[in-house]
């Protein structure tokens, strides 16, 4: 197979233009004050290095619409560097702005609907679930909220909120749900792998492996229709075949972690 | 219109080559120009199956180097109109085959008028298998009833959703059909071997039946003539229907229970 992409790439264009749709963390800004920013951004983070280092960041200030004058947005760019987060987009930023903020490397971004302003008024002064603002399905109740905000006309989905799967995963493949939920609507057959950094929700037989809360989220689960799996893990602490109890195999169960060690539960 | 149709398995010795060899037979016996090529370059095996071992001058690996012409290395059965192969290399190794040959050979058959190609893999899921699935339309995952086989082909699949052509230009997918080699009933009954109805929980692929476990199979490869042509075998008969269900026709299947009564039911209903 390596003769084959040899020759695609020296004969081919030099490139392709593909869209995508990629998980995003979205800081929602409920405060201009960069001080209180940083200071719970880092109680936030530094828990959880590998759930957040690098971590792609889009910031939402439609929720601070009139305090914007007072934000300094490269301040904010400098803070959350620092917390080693890698801002890549504003949203709901009025169009006479657009242009600062590209200077500063910052693309301006539209978010589904879901995601719009007053949709978490009660929150803290930031927030960043990582599934949640992958999902935006995620904010249920004020879907009138949708329609206010000017930027946000693009599809519902443009945002996931969850990675789906709907056919079998065979032996020796692996599906990683990155930063969100992975929902497998068939079996996971023995010899694979699946993976997500939250939960796992499988609709059929699990008899290979499945890795829940994979950057150490100890409150991950793994739910699945019948239990028969070579390996489950959550938040890195993991059960063999050999520990699951004879009476739950074949049985529909949740695998979730409590007092630091692995438990199985019937549904 | 020109199929490629792969007959792999992962594992060895589940029936690959004697089922290529009677697919072939089959589908030409029905009148469509076929040909069977073995990709098992270093273990040429399949024109001993189909008895013209005697008669291979040169092999798949001589026409992609370029050492002979495609039409000098093809051997037209002698029985059989309509049914030619294509042998593989003793003598060589798998690194021979390279992508870009092979798409020669696979066109120049396809200009030559061939309907069915199809390709014999060898066991695993190294450069030979692949080859031998890259440029598929169709593949026949050939799956004994046992939990080892079973989990090879699960792998193979994967491979054929993933490494192929028509994979990686992004067309419709192959489309796989299952093949339950060397199927007993009778073990099935007693629990000793799994059932039509376990494996297709696991591999979820369109089934086209089970042949049954039977010392025709042997006697036939030693004689050099497929099974298929022995009409009188129940192996024969599978294979037949067999290879009407992968032209498209509706046969009802056999050979599944030992008592056939409400088997369908069973298995479908």
């Amino acid at each position: 197979m390596v003769a084959l992409t040899e020759r695609k790439i020296s004969s081919g264009p030099a490139f392709e233009v593909k869209g995508t749709i990629a998980p995003v963390t979205v800081l929602c800004l409920r405060s201009t004050e960069l001080d209180r920013i940083e200071a719970e951004l880092r109680a936030r983070v530094e828990p959880a290095p590998q759930m957040f280092l690098n971590a792609p960041i889009v910031i939402d200030v439609a929720d601070i619409e009139g305090e914007l004058d007072s934000l300094s947005l490269p301040g904010l760019v400098e803070r959350l560097r620092r917390c080693r987060l890698i801002p890549i987009g504003v949203a709901h930023l009025p169009a006479a702005q657009a242009k600062l903020a590209a200077e500063m490397g910052l693309a301006v971004v539209q978010l589904g609907f879901g995601r719009t302003r007053g949709a978490r008024a009660n929150s803290p002064a930031h927030e960043m679930p990582p599934a949640a603002a992958a999902a935006p399905v995620a904010a249920p109740a004020p879907a009138p909220a949708a329609a206010p905000a000017p930027t946000a006309k693009s599809a519902p989905s443009e945002q996931p909120a969850t990675l789906t799967i709907s056919s079998p995963v065979r032996g020796g493949q692996v599906v990683y749900a990155n930063r969100t939920d992975l929902v497998v609507m068939a079996a996971v057959n023995p010899g694979a792998q699946v993976i997500a950094d939250g939960h796992i929700h499988i609709y059929g037989r699990l008899m290979g492996r499945a890795l829940a809360g994979a950057h150490g989220q100890t409150d991950a689960r793994v739910f699945c229709q019948s239990l028969e799996a070579e390996l489950v893990s959550v938040g890195g602490e993991f059960l063999t075949a050999e520990d699951i109890p004879a009476k739950m195999h074949g049985k529909p169960a949740q695998i979730f972690v409590e007092h630091g060690s692995v438990r199985i539960a019937p549904l | 219109m020109s199929k490629i149709v792969v007959v792999t398995s992962g594992k060895g010795g589940v029936g690959k080559t004697t089922t290529s060899a009677n697919i072939a037979t089959g589908i030409a016996l029905t009148g469509k120009k076929t040909i069977a090529i073995d990709f098992d370059v270093g273990l040429r095996n399949l024109d001993l199956i189909m008895g013209v071992e005697r008669r291979v001058i040169y092999d798949l690996v001589n026409v992609i180097k370029g050492e002979a012409k495609l039409q000098q290395a093809i051997i037209r059965d002698k029985h059989i109109e309509n049914l030619y192969m294509l042998p593989a290399s003793q003598t060589r190794d798998k690194d021979a085959l390279d992508p870009e040959g092979i798409a020669r050979v696979l066109e120049d058959l396809k200009q030559m008028g061939f309907e069915y190609i199809i390709c014999d893999s060898p066991a695993g899921i190294e450069k030979g298998a692949q080859m031998a699935m890259y440029f598929a339309d169709e593949a026949i995952v050939v799956t004994n009833p046992e939990v080892s086989s079973v989990r090879d082909s699960d792998r193979v699949l994967g491979l054929l959703a993933a490494k192929t052509s028509r994979a990686e230009q992004g067309g419709d997918p192959i489309k796989t059909h299952l093949l339950l080699t060397r199927y007993s009933p009778a073990q099935v009954a007693r629990g000793e071997m799994l059932s039509v109805g376990d494996v297709l929980e696991i591999l979820g692929i369109p089934f086209l039946g089970v042949i049954p476990e039977s010392k025709a199979v042997l006697q036939a490869s030693n004689k050099g003539a497929p099974v298929i042509l022995d009409e009188l075998t129940e192996v024969a008969q599978a294979y037949r229907d067999v290879v009407y269900r992968f032209l498209g026709e509706e046969r009802p299947h056999r050979f599944i229970e030992q008592e056939k009564r409400g088997f369908l039911k069973r298995i479908f209903g």
